[in-house]
C-alpha cells in the first residue's frame, strides 16, 4: 500500500470505461494511464506540522522503473546538494556535501519518514502498486462529485482504500488504514496534467492523521520518458547532483 | 441570635422541608465530583514549571510517560522478547498513546564500515542461544540502553509509554493495564511513571472515600450512642452533619472544583467536626427538657443560649480552616474555602434544622437519659478543685512539656514526595523504587533551549551544560539532540570513537538532522521541533525527596545561567519543579497559617467575650496541643506534607472550641462568687460534652488512619491525637489559668 502513496501517482494512466471490471483490471488501467519509463521532476515539498509551522524544501527527483530514484535537495541552503539514491528497496545511499562522502544506508531507513516529511522513502521511490493485490470487487461510488471506483488494496498486510476516477482511471485518493480500520494517512492527488500521453498529478497532498501534519508536494516541472540510463544512478552523480 | 429560637419554634415544618429540598438539589451535584490526584495542579501554574510541561505537550507530543516494568530472570529469551514485542504492538494501538519505546522497537543508528545502519535494535528475535547471548551482550554494553531500558544486571526491562497530551489518563492507564494483563509475561510486571502513580492515587482516593465515610459514620454512631444513650442523641446530630456534608460536597460539584488528595479528607473532617454543634445543642435541649421547661423555653435556651458558644466555636473553627487560605498551595486554599462553607453549614443546620426536627418529635422525657448529673460530670466536678489546688504544678508541667516538645518540633521538615503517598512495599512504591534504583529514576527535568538549534555554538553550549548536569547529584540519564548528533557523526565516520563529537558546521548539523529523519522521526521529534528553533533536554532524577529536588533545582538553575548566559533563552520545568514548588509552598506558608489561625481565634474570642485576657486564656490549650503535636512529629520523624500542612491551623480552629465552651459557661456561672464552686460547676456542666465532642472528633479523625494513602493516615492519626489531647488540655489548663486570673475577682465583666 505504502507504495502507491507517493509519487506513485505521478505516473499512472488512463483508458476507457468498462463496466463490471475486476479490481485488478481497474488497477492495471490506472497503471497504464500514469506510468512512464522514467521521469525528472522538480518539486516543492511543503511540510506543515500540527502546530502550523511550515518548512519548505525544493527537490529534484529522477526516477526510472519501479525502484530507481535519485533525490537531490536544492533548497534550503544548508541542505543544498544532499542526495539520496536507491536502486532497489535494499540498496540506498546518502551523500552529505558537508562530509563530502557517500554512505550506504542499510536497515529500515526506507520505512521511515523522508526528510522530515510525511512520506517515507519507500513512498517516494515507488512508482506503481507493484505487488499490491486488490481485495474484493470495486465499488462504484463518488468522491467529491467525481464518479470513481473504490478498491480495497492489500500490500503485504497493510490495507488501504483507493479511489480511481472512473472516466480516466486516475488515482484520486488513497487512505491507509490502521489495524482497527481507521484512517492513518490520506493522500490526495490533484491537478492532473498529461505529458507525452502520461497523466501526472501536479499536487500530492498527504495528511498524516496520527501526527496531525500535512505534506504537500507541488511540481514545478516534469519531464517524462526522456531516456534516462541505468548508469545515471551512481555515486558520482550523487556528488555532482545529477 | 434572639430571633432564631422564635423562627425555629414557629416554622419547624417549613425549615425541615426546606432543608430536605435543598439537600436533594445539592445532592444532585454530587455526581459532578471529579477526583483529581494531579500534583502539577496543586500549585499556581506560574510557580511550578508546569508551563514548560505544556510547551513539551504542544511541541514534543506529550510530557507524560507511563512505564511498564518487566522483571524476569530470563529476559533475553525468545518467549519474553516476543512477549515484549506483542505488548509494544498492543500498547501502540491504544489511541491515547503517542509513542511506545522498548528494546525491540528502538531505532538504532550505527556505523558498520562504510555503511550507516539505520535499523531497529532488535530487527528479529534471535532463536539460537548464541544469538540471544550476543544480543544480551550488545545491549548491556551500550550505555544508550543499559540502565535506561534494561537493568544493569539484565533482569529487568522497561517499556516507556508516552501519552498524548489530551489523553484521559484514567482510561489510558486502564487500557495499558489490560494490555499488560493479556500479555501473560512469565515474570513480574508492574506500572510506574507519574501518570500511573497519579492514577493509582486517584483510585485509592475513591476507595478511601467509599471506605472512610461509612467508618466515620459508624464511629460517630458509637460515640454518640454511648454518650447520649438515646437514639435521638445518636441519630439527630449525625443526620444534621450528613446533610451538611451533602450540601458542601454538592457545592464542590456545583462549582466544578476537583476533589484533590487534600479535599478527600473534607467529608470525614466535616462529619467529625460538624457533629459537635449538634451534640451541644442536643445536650442543652435534653438538660432543659429534664428541668421541666416548656417547649418554647427549651428552644429559647438550647438555641438562644447554647447557640452563642456554638456560634463562637463555629467561627473559631472556621477561622482555623480559613487560615489555610494564606497557603500558596491552590489545593489547600480550595479545601480551606469549602471547609469554611461546610462548617458554617453544619452550624446553621445544628441551630435551625436540629431543633426543628426536635420540635416535630413528641415529648418523651422518659426516653431521655435520667442520670443527673452524669457520672462523668460528677467526676469532672471533683477534678476542678484539685486543678485549682495544684494549678502552679499543672501550668509549670505544661510549660516544661511545651519547651521539650518545641525542641523536637524544630526537627520537623516538609516533604512532598508523592511516592510516599503509598505504603512502603505496596506495588506502586515498589515499581517506583525499581525505576529509581535500576533505571535512573522516573522523575524527569525538562530543559527547553530556544534559538537556532542547528547553530554549532548553541549545540556546544548544550553539550557543556549536559556534561555539567551529569555532575549534579541524583541526575542520571540526560537526553538531547547533542548525543544523537554525536552518535550520528560517529556512525557516518566508520564508527570511529574519536568521531563521537558534535559536527563543526551548521551545514553538517542540518544534513545529519535530515539523515536522522530516516531513523524514526518520532524520537527526533521528541528532542527538537521540526523548525529546529526549540530543543528539549531531559534529565532523569533518581530521588523523590523534595529536599534533594530543591538542591538539584538550585544547581541546575545556576548551570543554566553559567552555560547559556543571558543570550540564549532556557527554561527549566517538569514534575520535579511542581513537587518542589509544593514543598516550598508548604514550607513558607505553613507557619503563617498557624500564626493566622492563632491570631484569628484570639481576636474572635476576645471580641466575643469582651476580654483580651480571656482570648489569651482560650488559646493556651491549643498552643500546648500544637507544641505537643509538632514535638511528636519531630520525635517520630514525621514530615509535613500537603495534608499534614493543615494540621496546625485546623487543630487551633477545632481545639479552641473546648476553651470557648468552658469560658462561656464560666461567664454564665458568674452568680457563683466562690471561684472553686464556679469552676466546679463550669467543668461539671460542659466537661462531659467537651469530652464527648473531643472523643467524637478524635475518633472521627482516627478513622482516617484506615486510609490507603499514607499522608491521609498520618494526618488522621495526628489530628485525632491532637483533638483528644486538646479536650483534656482545655479541661486542665483553662480552669488552672482562670483560677489564677480570677482568684481575687468576684465575677467577670458581662
Amino acid at each position: 500500500m505504502k507504495r502507491m502513496q507517493a509519487i506513485t501517482s505521478v505516473l499512472l494512466c488512463l483508458s476507457a470505461v468498462v463496466s463490471a471490471m475486476s479490481g485488478d483490471e481497474v488497477l492495471d488501467r490506472m497503471r497504464e494511464a500514469t506510468t512512464a519509463s522514467d521521469r525528472r521532476i522538480e518539486a516543492v515539498m511543503r511540510i506543515t506540522d500540527k502546530n502550523g509551522r511550515v518548512q519548505e524544501r525544493v527537490l529534484r527527483m529522477v526516477m526510472k522503473g519501479d525502484n530507481k530514484l535519485l533525490v537531490r535537495f536544492l533548497e534550503p541552503a544548508d541542505l543544498r546538494g544532499v542526495s539520496f539514491m536507491s536502486t532497489s528497496p535494499e540498496n540506498m545511499w546518502v551523500y552529505l556535501p558537508a562530509q563530502g562522502r557517500v554512505r550506504r544506508i542499510s536497515g529500515s531507513a526506507a520505512e521511515a519518514s523522508f526528510g522530515g516529511s510525511d512520506f517515507s522513502y519507500k513512498e517516494m521511490a515507488n512508482i506503481s502498486f507493484g505487488s499490491s493485490r486488490v481485495q474484493g470487487v470495486p465499488v462504484e461510488t463518488e468522491l467529491n462529485g467525481v464518479r470513481a471506483y473504490q478498491l480495497l488494496i492489500d500490500d503485504g498486510g497493510t490495507q488501504s482504500r483507493l479511489w480511481v476516477e472512473k472516466e480516466r482511471y486516475l488515482p484520486l485518493q488513497v487512505e491507509q488504514l490502521d489495524r482497527d480500520g481507521g484512517v492513518r494517512k490520506r493522500i490526495i492527488f490533484a491537478e492532473f496534467q498529461q505529458e507525452k500521453g502520461v497523466w501526472m498529478p501536479w499536487l500530492i497532498r498527504l495528511e498524516n492523521r496520527a501526527k496531525g501534519s500535512v505534506t504537500e508536494l507541488r511540481l514545478r516541472s516534469a519531464e517524462l520518458n526522456i531516456g534516462i540510463r541505468d548508469s545515471y544512478f551512481s555515486e558520482e552523480n550523487m556528488k555532482k547532483g545529477g | 441570635m434572639r430571633w432564631l429560637p422564635g423562627l425555629v419554634y414557629r416554622y419547624p415544618v417549613w425549615i425541615t422541608a426546606g432543608v430536605g429540598l435543598l439537600t436533594l438539589v445539592l445532592g444532585y451535584f454530587l455526581k459532578e465530583l471529579k477526583i483529581d490526584a494531579e500534583v502539577t495542579r496543586m500549585m499556581p501554574a506560574g510557580e511550578s514549571g508546569v508551563e514548560v510541561l505544556r510547551v513539551v505537550d504542544r511541541e514534543f507530543g506529550g510530557s507524560e510517560q507511563a512505564i511498564v516494568v518487566i522483571e524476569s530472570e530470563s529476559l533475553f529469551t525468545p518467549k519474553v522478547l516476543s512477549g515484549i514485542e506483542r505488548l509494544v504492538e498492543q500498547l501502540s494501538d491504544i489511541p491515547m498513546v503517542n509513542q511506545v519505546t522498548a528494546l525491540n522497537n528502538l531505532q538504532d543508528v550505527r556505523g558498520a564500515g562504510d555503511e550507516v545502519v539505520i535499523s531497529r535494535l532488535i530487527d528479529s528475535i534471535p532463536s539460537t542461544r548464541s544469538g540471544l547471548e550476543s544480543l544480551r551482550a550488545r545491549v548491556l554494553a551500550d550505555r544508550r540502553y543499559r540502565g535506561r531500558l534494561v537493568a544493569q544486571d539484565g533482569r529487568a526491562a522497561l517499556i516507556l509509554i508516552r501519552l498524548r497530551p489530551d489523553a484521559d489518563r484514567a482510561q489510558a492507564i486502564r487500557q495499558i493495564e489490560t494490555a499488560v494483563k493479556q500479555a501473560h509475561f512469565p515474570g513480574r510486571v508492574s506500572l510506574a511513571g507519574s501518570p500511573a502513580l497519579m492514577e493509582f492515587v486517584r483510585r485509592w482516593m475513591v476507595a478511601d472515600l467509599l471506605k472512610l465515610i461509612p467508618l466515620v459514620v459508624l464511629m460517630l454512631v458509637l460515640v454518640l450512642g454511648l454518650a447520649s444513650r438515646t437514639w435521638r442523641g445518636t441519630v439527630l446530630p449525625l443526620l444534621v452533619v450528613l446533610v451538611a456534608v451533602v450540601w458542601t460536597m454538592g457545592l464542590v460539584g456545583l462549582f466544578r472544583q476537583p476533589v484533590t488528595i487534600v479535599m478527600v479528607v473534607l467529608p470525614p473532617i466535616l462529619l467529625a467536626v460538624g457533629s459537635a454543634y449538634g451534640i451541644h445543642i442536643l445536650e442543652r435541649w435534653q438538660q432543659e427538657s429534664r428541668n421541666g421547661l416548656d417547649r418554647r423555653e427549651v428552644v429559647d435556651r438550647a438555641v438562644g443560649r447554647t447557640g452563642l458558644p456554638v456560634f463562637l466555636a463555629m467561627v473559631t473553627t472556621a477561622a482555623g480552616f480559613a487560615a489555610n487560605l494564606v497557603m500558596k498551595v491552590v489545593a489547600i486554599r480550595v479545601f480551606a474555602l469549602f471547609a469554611v462553607i461546610g462548617i458554617a453549614v453544619s452550624f446553621v443546620l445544628a441551630v435551625i434544622f436540629l431543633p426543628a426536627l426536635l420540635m416535630l418529635m413528641p415529648v418523651k422525657p422518659a426516653r431521655f437519659r435520667q442520670e443527673n448529673p452524669a457520672r462523668s460530670a460528677r467526676w469532672l466536678g471533683r477534678l476542678a478543685p484539685r486543678i485549682i489546688r495544684f494549678r502552679t504544678a499543672v501550668l509549670v508541667t505544661a510549660a516544661v512539656m511545651c519547651v521539650i516538645a518545641l525542641i523536637f518540633g524544630t526537627r520537623v521538615r516538609p516533604e512532598t514526595d508523592f511516592v510516599r503517598y503509598f505504603k512502603s512495599g505496596s506495588e506502586p512504591a515498589r515499581a517506583a523504587e525499581i525505576v529509581n534504583r535500576q533505571f535512573g529514576g522516573e522523575l524527569q527535568f525538562e530543559i527547553l533551549v530556544e534559538g537556532d538549534i542547528q547553530d554549532p555554538a548553541i549545540l556546544s553550549r548544550m553539550e557543556k551544560f549536559s556534561r555539567d548536569l551529569e555532575r549534579v547529584e541524583h541526575i542520571t540519564h540526560i537526553s538531547s539532540i547533542v548525543e544523537v548528533l554525536k552518535s550520528t557523526n560517529r556512525a557516518f565516520n566508520q564508527n570511529r570513537q574519536d568521531a563521537e563529537v558534535l559536527p563543526q558546521t551548521r551545514d553538517e548539523v542540518a544534513q545529519y538532522l535530515l539523515l536522522l529523519s530516516f531513523s524514526g522521526s518520532d524520537y527526533l521529534a521528541s528532542l527538537v521541533t521540526p523548525d529546529y528553533r526549540l530543543a528539549r533536554i531531559t534529565a532523569q532524577f533518581n530521588e523523590h525527596s523534595s529536599a534533594e529536588l530543591g538542591r538539584a533545582i538550585k544547581e541546575i538553575r545556576a548551570l543554566i545561567r553559567q552555560d547559556f548566559g543571558p543570550e540564549v533563552r532556557v527554561r527549566l520545568g517538569g514534575v520535579p519543579l511542581a513537587i518542589y514548588a509544593l514543598h516550598e509552598g508548604i514550607a513558607t506558608s505553613q507557619l503563617w497559617s498557624i500564626i493566622a489561625a492563632l491570631l484569628a481565634v484570639v481576636v474572635l474570642v476576645a471580641v466575643m467575650f469582651g476580654s483580651l485576657r480571656l482570648g489569651l486564656v482560650a488559646v493556651l490549650p491549643v498552643g500546648f496541643t500544637l507544641a505537643m503535636a509538632f514535638g511528636l512529629m519531630g520525635l517520630c520523624g514525621i514530615r509535613v506534607d500537603v495534608v499534614t500542612a493543615m494540621l496546625g491551623s485546623i487543630a487551633v480552629g477545632i481545639g479552641i472550641d473546648y476553651s470557648c465552651h468552658l469560658i462561656a459557661r464560666f461567664r454564665e456561672e458568674s452568680e457563683e462568687k466562690d471561684i472553686r464552686s464556679r469552676l466546679s460547676r463550669t467543668v461539671q456542666a460542659v466537661g462531659p460534652p467537651i469530652l464527648t465532642n473531643a472523643l467524637a472528633v478524635g475518633l472521627g479523625f482516627a478513622v482516617l488512619g484506615g486510609s490507603s494513602l499514607v499522608i491521609v493516615q498520618k494526618f488522621g492519626l495526628l489530628i485525632a491525637g491532637a483533638m483528644l489531647f486538646s479536650g483534656f488540655a482545655a479541661l486542665l489548663l483553662v480552669p488552672a489559668v482562670l483560677a489564677g486570673v480570677f482568684k481575687t475577682t468576684r465575677g467577670d465583666k458581662k
